[in-house]
């Protein structure tokens, strides 16, 4: 078991009947389709939150339940700060990898304290951009990272060495008209995102950086 | 597992209603506008619900799936409603543009349903006197 996994049971124990933690933490385990083993970003807030709906029942009363959970929380933030790794690679191979990255990237905001809104705008953005990816380069990766220091954010890098965007310019005007969508993805990216920054050519592949910051909420 | 598995799509009375509740790859896309076509041309249907508790997001592909299946409903004559999108999840839509025109949104399940049943008052033999002129 990792040192989060132990942690977290260490203060389930306080709150339950200890023969109840181990099978509970499995439980959690399974179901946020974490490695204990091998915690990456994104996973510690996923953990705790099904910790949190898996402990509800058996927690003995509300009140220890709020003291549970802010543990929990605690526990994360603890983690957090103390992660030296800020970023992670998910690669796109097939159409459920644009499921992992978005998951990943909600989990991500999540970590680092945007509101919900925001959450659900990121991991939109995501979804365009590794979209892109499998329609139009098959494969390439889509790198999260969380900017951690003055200006907290996080940092959304796609790329890949498909066939390239020769006509980027129309696209980015909205003069582009698309066969195979709406046409609205990168517009979308760049409207939700604080700062975007793309360079692709033909035959060159594409990479596309944006960013959005924690101070710079909408 | 992926290739077998199928959007149940739940007829009551006039109304066919579809639940989302899972991330829609083009494979499920593909198949939700066959089956839904299909169930339209069975049933004589009316109204087709869409329900959009379970999404995660709402990006242009889905967005454009939805869309089309709305349009090709219209084609064979039924009226789509769409439900219970998160309300986070709307706001993102409305500020991103991404708003699937031209279908109607309702609150949740009750307010589709009322919404489809003010629209399609029943006639002598239980069926839309409204439908030819959709
Ligand atoms: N990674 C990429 N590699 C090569 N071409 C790309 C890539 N991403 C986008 N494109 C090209 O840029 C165009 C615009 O992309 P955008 O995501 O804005 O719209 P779309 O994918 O056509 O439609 P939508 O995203 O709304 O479903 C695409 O049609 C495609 O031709
Ligand atoms: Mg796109």
């Amino acid at each position: 078991m990792s040192e989060i996994t132990a942690k977290a049971a260490t203060i389930l124990k306080q709150y339950m009947s200890p023969i109840l933690t181990d099978p509970i933490m499995e439980a959690a385990v399974l179901r946020s389709g974490v490695d204990p083993d091998n915690i990456r970003m994104g996973d510690g807030s996923r953990l705790v939150r099904v910790l949190k709906q898996s402990c509800k029942l058996f927690v003995r009363n509300s009140r220890d339940y709020a003291k549970c959970c802010k543990d929990l929380d605690v526990l994360l933030t603890e983690a957090m700060a103390g992660s030296s790794v800020d970023s992670t690679v998910v690669t796109i191979k097939e159409e459920r990898d644009i499921v992992v990255a978005r998951a990943t990237g909600r989990d991500m905001c999540e970590e680092i304290g945007f509101p919900i809104s925001v959450r659900i705008g990121v991991a939109t953005v995501i979804s365009e951009l590794a979209r892109n990816i499998h329609q139009y380069a098959k494969t390439g990766n889509i790198v999260l990272s969380l900017m951690k220091g003055e200006r907290g954010g996080i940092e959304v890098f796609a790329v890949d060495d498909g066939p390239g965007i020769p006509f980027i310019e129309e696209v980015l005007s909205g003069r582009y008209k698309s066969k195979t969508g709406l046409g609205q993805g990168l517009l979308v990216v760049k409207k939700m995102m604080d700062e975007f920054e793309v360079s692709s050519a033909l035959g060159e592949g594409t990479k596309i950086r944006v960013r959005k910051y924690l101070d710079a909420r909408r | 597992m992926l290739d077998v598995f199928k959007i149940p799509i739940i007829k009551l009375y006039d109304t066919l209603i579809v639940s989302i509740q899972m991330a829609l790859t083009d494979q499920l896309v593909r198949q939700l506008k066959q089956d839904i076509t299909m169930e339209i041309d069975r049933t004589d249907a009316t109204g087709l619900i869409i329900d959009l508790s379970g999404m995660d997001v709402m990006d242009s592909y889905i967005t454009k799936a939805i869309r089309d299946i709305g349009l090709v409903s219209r084609l064979m004559g039924v009226e789509t409603v769409l439900c219970s999108l998160d309300p986070m999840i709307a706001i993102t839509l409305v500020e991103m543009d991404l708003s699937p025109e031209g279908i109607t949104t309702a609150l949740n399940l009750e307010a589709a349903l009322d919404y489809l049943r003010s629209k399609h008052v029943p006639g002598p033999e239980g069926t839309s006197q409204n439908k030819a002129n959709v």
